[in-house]
């Protein structure tokens, strides 16, 4: 079968490979390997995501990735993602101009349960880059801060350089109605706060598990610790949210890459519950 | 709709004609192996070949396919590829009839993937049935795809100087009343064609030690085997397998720039997770790493993983993996001796 001429056969779908454009509205570089995108979709439509979503984005020419949106939705318009330059799309990102124009499919995949989150106490814990996705989430809760119990937030860094959004988070720490908290795994000298993983902030904590939704985004490792020390404190499994990152090629559930077991984590996640994950062995938890 | 009789040759007469006017599939003989090629003349076509190297729903998804066409001229424009060539592909086997129907259940039910789809829709399946089994590597009867009874346009099977034709869409009515002297299937035909599935039947035995429908509860308990370690071992993680699989379609995603490096196109390339890079990320984690747990995987997604989401097999008996593979991993073997059959080392 050559490919020649296009098919004169039914509706002619477009492609579900086909992005929607958007542009480059706003950079700003956080530190020396990740960069702040505000980026508008052309057309002027809203995304219309839901925190923990992501799109795939594409600079053409050089290939498409996937990555978290960080803005909340409630901020409506623009919306944010926050990359660390690793390869070819996040380097040539990178170089790209204000006005550039990008592509963006999505969003993409199963944002956090807020439903699930109301009304309860929200403790959500953050690892490296696992505060861009759950910055999302964080806007949500503040912008119907009334709709949520007690909102502890657990922040763990590499080294206070790494620590990204330094103004939201003097902002978070300021608030009243947040207990903000954050930690480095070493410390520089200018560094008065606490040091050593995000795991330390957890046993200071005093959890009412009955009411208590943890939620986190971090490495492998980080995951390890802490959903025991979750469990450890009476968290039944299936209210214990957490967002993972596999390789993604497609987004949609076709490519194969992202499957833990029979699982797709770009068509079923990223967001899961332990429940769903503890018995699947490629999940390493 | 009403079967069909037709000659033998007044068939490949037919499809002569047909292979001079558009485009015609059809296995053809390449040394000892065969393959499915665009065929110019009916001569060319392999009667009673043996499954080919390649099955022919990887013409549906070939190996490179272009998804989007970009380009900068004034501004930056991006558009999909969808094309297809109106095509009738001939001589298609049960079991590849089975993937193809799989592959519609995802491609097209599931994800409505316009690409896949409109080369689907163009296409046109002759089906023929097997009447004895094609080697010690088949295992179609186990895996319920033996019989087709949909997913082709038209199926013949083989009567000795003629086919019986099974006629099931409009387009394979008027493919049929094309061929000279199709006359409706007579009473005596139906007998022939009985006794033919009667041959059949007694032709193929079980393979398998473990029923089709327990195969999923089956790998799920043994996700602790150590027979996974034994292949492990012995699996080169050649990616062979999934290569000539009929069922086997993940694919990678990447951009090509033309020489102009102001035009290029989005592809999607084969891929397989046989490879260790298939599921490595950012941070050089590669979520599969060891050989076994990839092995297990694809048995997973044969056996397990596609019928938990699909509801239906991931795997058809073809047999070609198990061709292919250098180190002979035949599935037939490994869910036997899941099911308990001794491992040889
Ligand atoms: C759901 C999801 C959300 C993500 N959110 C963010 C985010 O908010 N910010 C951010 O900076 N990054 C995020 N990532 C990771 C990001 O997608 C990868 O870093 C990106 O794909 C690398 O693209 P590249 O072309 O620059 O790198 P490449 O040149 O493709 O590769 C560089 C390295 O990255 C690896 N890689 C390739 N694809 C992926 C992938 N999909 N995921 C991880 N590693 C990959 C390669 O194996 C290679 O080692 C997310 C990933 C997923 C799956
Ligand atoms: S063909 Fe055989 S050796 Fe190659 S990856 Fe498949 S099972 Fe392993
Ligand atoms: S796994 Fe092997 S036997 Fe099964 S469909 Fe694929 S190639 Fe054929
Ligand atoms: S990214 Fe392709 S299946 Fe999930």
């Amino acid at each position: 079968m050559v490919n020649t001429q296009t098919t004169p056969h039914g509706r002619l779908k477009q492609s579900p490979f086909l992005p929607d454009m958007a542009e480059i509205v706003r950079k700003e570089r956080l530190n020396p390997t990740e960069t702040l995108y505000v980026l508008r979709l052309t057309d002027g439509a809203e995304l219309g995501h839901a925190p923990g979503q992501f799109v795939e984005v594409s600079v053409f020419g050089v290939g498409e990735a996937p990555f978290s949106i960080s803005s909340s939705p409630t901020r409506g318009g623009e919306f944010e993602l926050c990359i660390r330059r690793v390869g070819d799309v996040t380097t040539a990102m990178e170089r790209l101009g204000i006005g550039a124009k990008l592509g963006v499919r999505g969003p993409l995949g199963r944002g956090f349960p807020l439903d699930v989150m109301r009304g309860n106490d929200v403790l959500i814990i953050a690892g490296g880059l696992g505060i861009v996705p759950l910055r999302s989430l964080i806007g949500t809760v503040i912008d119907e801060r009334a709709d949520f119990a007690e909102v502890t937030i657990l922040y763990g860094c590499k080294s206070p350089a790494e620590m990204l959004f330094k103004d939201e988070i003097a902002a978070w720490e300021a608030r009243e109605d947040i207990d903000f908290r954050v930690t480095t795994d070493i410390a520089d000298p200018s560094w008065k706060g606490n040091v050593g993983p995000v795991t330390t902030l957890f046993r200071r904590l005093t959890v009412n598990p009955k009411t208590t939704v943890p939620v986190m985004v971090g490495p492998p490792v980080m995951f390890k610790h802490v959903v025991k020390q979750v469990l450890a404190v009476g968290i039944p499994e299936d209210r214990i949210i957490l967002s993972l990152e596999r390789r993604m090629k497609c987004g949609i559930g076709e490519c194969g890459h992202c499957q833990i077991n029979g699982v797709y984590v770009c068509q079923d996640g990223p967001v899961f519950t332990y429940a769903e994950l503890k018995r699947l062995e490629e999940a390493m938890l | 709709m009403i079967d069909r009789v037709v000659a033998k040759t007044d068939l490949i007469r037919s499809i002569d004609r047909l292979a001079h006017e558009q485009s015609v599939f059809a296995p053809v003989a390449n040394g000892p192996q065969f393959s499915f090629k665009v065929i110019s003349s009916a001569e060319e076509v392999a009667e009673g070949y043996l499954p080919t190297a390649l099955p022919p729903s990887k013409h549906l998804l070939p190996p490179r396919e272009a998804l989007l066409r970009f380009a900068w001229h004034d501004e930056l424009a991006v558009e999909p590829v969808i094309e297809a060539t109106e095509t009738v592909a001939f001589g298609l086997r049960p079991c590849d009839l089975h993937a193809l129907e799989l592959l519609d259940a995802i491609f097209v039910d599931d994800k409505d993937d316009g690409h896949y789809r409109a080369r689907r829709e163009a296409a046109f399946f002759v089906g023929i049935e097997c009447l004895e089994p094609c080697d010690d590597h088949c295992f179609c009867e186990s895996m319920g795809s033996l019989r087709a009874d949909s997913g082709f346009d038209v199926l013949l099977t083989d009567l000795g100087d003629t086919y019986y034709v099974r006629v099931e869409s409009t387009k394979g009515r008027d493919f049929v009343l094309a061929v000279d002297g199709a006359h409706e299937a007579v009473y005596e035909d139906r007998t022939r064609l009985r006794k033919a599935h009667e041959g059949r039947d007694a032709a193929f035995t079980p393979r398998l030690d473990v029923a089709m429908e327990h195969l999923p509860a089956l790998l799920a308990e043994s996700s602790d085997s150590l027979l996974w370690d034994v292949l492990g071992e012995k699996c080169l993680s050649c990616g062979a397998c999934t290569n000539v699989c009929p069922t086997c379609y993940c694919f990678d995603v990447r951009d090509e720039l033309n020489l102009d490096m102001k035009s290029g196109e989005r592809v999607r390339t084969w891929d397989s997770c046989q490879l260790e890079e298939f599921a490595m990320v950012g941070t050089g984690e590669s979520f599969r790493k060891p050989r076994e747990m990839r092995v297990k995987h694809r048995f997973n997604r044969k056996g397990r993983y596609i019928f938990e989401r699909y509801g239906r097999m991931g795997c058809v008996g073809c047999g070609r993996c198990a061709r292919a593979c250098l180190v002979d991993i035949d599935p037939v073997e490994v869910f036997n001796q899941l099911k308990g059959r001794p491992v040889e080392r």
